[in-house]
C-alpha cells in the first residue's frame, strides 16, 4: 500500500456487553465531536549487562504485552447505552451509581459476553479508511466520564482502557500467545 | 551451549504428595506473580591440620544441601494449597495438630502412606530445564496469607532436603550405613 492521507470517515462507536446487560446486542453509542485517539501503550524492560555500562542502554529489551487507551468527547450519544457501560465499568453493579462489592473483578473467570464478564466490546467503525477497531475487553476509567451539565449539548467526554484479559493466563505453556487486544473486525 | 539470556517462561508450579491426599496425583498449585526464586544452601566443613594454621584448611569436605524454594502465588487454587499446608504439618487435619516429633518421611517411600513431603515441579515452557524437588515442605516461615478486598498474593516458602527411606535397597537389613551418595535433591524429569 502506497502512502496516502488516511481518513477514517464518520467514526460510529458502538458497544457490545455480555447477555445479562441492556446491550448484549451490538448497540450504537454515539458519534464524537472530535478524533477518535486510539493509543497502544507497550510495555517493554530493559537487560542489563555489566559489559555494557552501567544499565543506561541496554542491549536486549523484552516486550511485557500493552493496553490500550480510547478517549473520545460524543456529541450525538445514546445516553441509555452510555449509562449501561457506566454500569458494566463499575464491576456490573446491580444500577448505575451503586456500588458493588470493592474488589469485583471485570472478568469474573467468564468467557467474552458470558454472564458475569463486565467487560465492554468496543468497536470503531471506519467507513472511509476501511480499516474499523474491534477492542475486546474494555471499560471506561481513569476518570471514566466527564459529562458536562447545562444549557448547551452535552458533549461528553469517555476514556476508555483496554487490557488482554484471559481466563486461563497460563495457556498450556504459552501464556499470553495468542491473547487479543485489539483486531479490524467489528462485532455483530 | 553459548551464554544467553537465559528466560524461564511461564513458570506453573505443580505439586505432588501422599496417597490418600488430594495431592496424590500431580495437581496444579498455581501461577506466581513475579519470579520463584530458587536458593541452594550447601554445607561445607573445613577440616584443618596444625600445619596449615587455625584458620586455613588445605581440605574442605561437602556436607550435602538443602534448597529454598520461595514464591508468591496470584492465581492459584486454594483447596490444592490448604492440602501443601496440611501436609507440611506432617498431616492430619489443616490447622491441627500431630504428635509433637512426627517425622515428615516417616520411615516410608515418597509418596507412600506415612511420608508427608511433597514433590515440588516447576514448569518451564521456554527455556526447557524444569525443577523437581521430590521431598519439600512449607517451612520458615511456610505460609504468608493476606485477606483482604484485593487479590490474596500468597507468600510460600518451600525446604526441599534430600530424604530417602532407610530401608530403600536393604540397606539396613545388609547392615551398611545410610548413605546419602546418589540421593537426589533435584531434578529435570517432572512428576
Amino acid at each position: 500500500m502506497a502512502r496516502d492521507f488516511f481518513i477514517n470517515g464518520e467514526t460510529l462507536v458502538s458497544v457490545k456487553g455480555n447477555t445479562s446487560s441492556s446491550i448484549s446486542s451490538l448497540s450504537e453509542l454515539g458519534l464524537a465531536e472530535g478524533p477518535i485517539r486510539v493509543t497502544p501503550d507497550g510495555k517493554h524492560m530493559d537487560i542489563n549487562v555489566n559489559a555494557w555500562g552501567n544499565g543506561e542502554v541496554p542491549p536486549e529489551v523484552q516486550y511485557f504485552l500493552s493496553e490500550v487507551r480510547i478517549q473520545m468527547a460524543l456529541v450525538h450519544v445514546d445516553t441509555t447505552v452510555l449509562r449501561e457501560c457506566v454500569r458494566l465499568s463499575m464491576g456490573g453493579a446491580s444500577a448505575e451509581g451503586t456500588l458493588p462489592h470493592t474488589g469485583a473483578r471485570m472478568g469474573n473467570n467468564a468467557a467474552r459476553f458470558a454472564a458475569g464478564n463486565n467487560f465492554i466490546g468496543l468497536n470503531l467503525s471506519s467507513p472511509i479508511g476501511g480499516l474499523p477497531w474491534r477492542f475486546y475487553y474494555a471499560y471506561l476509567t481513569g476518570p471514566p466520564i466527564d459529562w458536562p451539565l447545562g444549557t448547551e449539548r452535552s458533549v461528553i467526554g469517555l476514556n476508555w482502557r483496554v487490557i488482554p484479559y484471559t481466563q486461563d493466563m497460563y495457556n498450556g505453556g504459552n501464556g499470553s500467545l495468542g491473547a487479543v487486544l485489539w483486531d479490524h473486525t467489528n462485532d455483530s | 551451549m553459548a551464554r544467553d539470556f537465559i528466560i524461564n517462561g511461564e513458570t506453573l508450579v505443580k505439586v505432588k504428595g501422599m496417597t490418600g491426599t488430594s495431592i496424590a496425583s500431580v495437581q496444579e498449585l498455581g501461577l506466581t506473580s513475579d519470579e520463584t526464586w530458587i536458593v541452594p544452601h550447601f554445607s561445607h566443613r573445613d577440616l584443618h591440620i596444625d600445619d596449615f594454621g587455625p584458620d586455613i584448611p588445605p581440605e574442605v569436605l561437602w556436607m550435602l544441601s538443602t534448597v529454598t524454594i520461595r514464591m508468591t502465588l496470584v492465581h492459584y487454587d486454594n483447596s490444592i494449597l490448604r492440602t501443601c499446608i496440611t501436609e507440611s504439618m506432617a498431616g492430619g487435619t489443616e490447622g491441627t495438630m500431630v504428635g509433637a516429633g512426627t517425622p515428615m518421611g516417616g520411615g516410608a517411600d515418597i509418596f507412600s502412606d506415612k511420608n508427608h513431603y511433597i514433590s515440588l515441579n516447576l514448569l518451564s515452557p521456554n527455556l526447557s530445564l524444569p525443577w523437581r524437588f521430590r521431598s519439600t515442605y512449607l517451612a520458615e516461615p511456610p505460609v504468608e496469607y493476606p485477606l483482604g478486598t484485593g487479590a490474596s498474593l500468597v507468600r510460600l516458602n518451600w525446604r526441599a532436603i534430600p530424604y530417602y527411606p532407610p530401608t530403600s535397597v536393604g540397606e539396613l537389613s545388609a547392615g551398611t550405613a545410610y548413605r546419602s551418595t546418589g540421593r537426589v535433591l533435584w531434578d529435570r524429569t517432572l512428576d
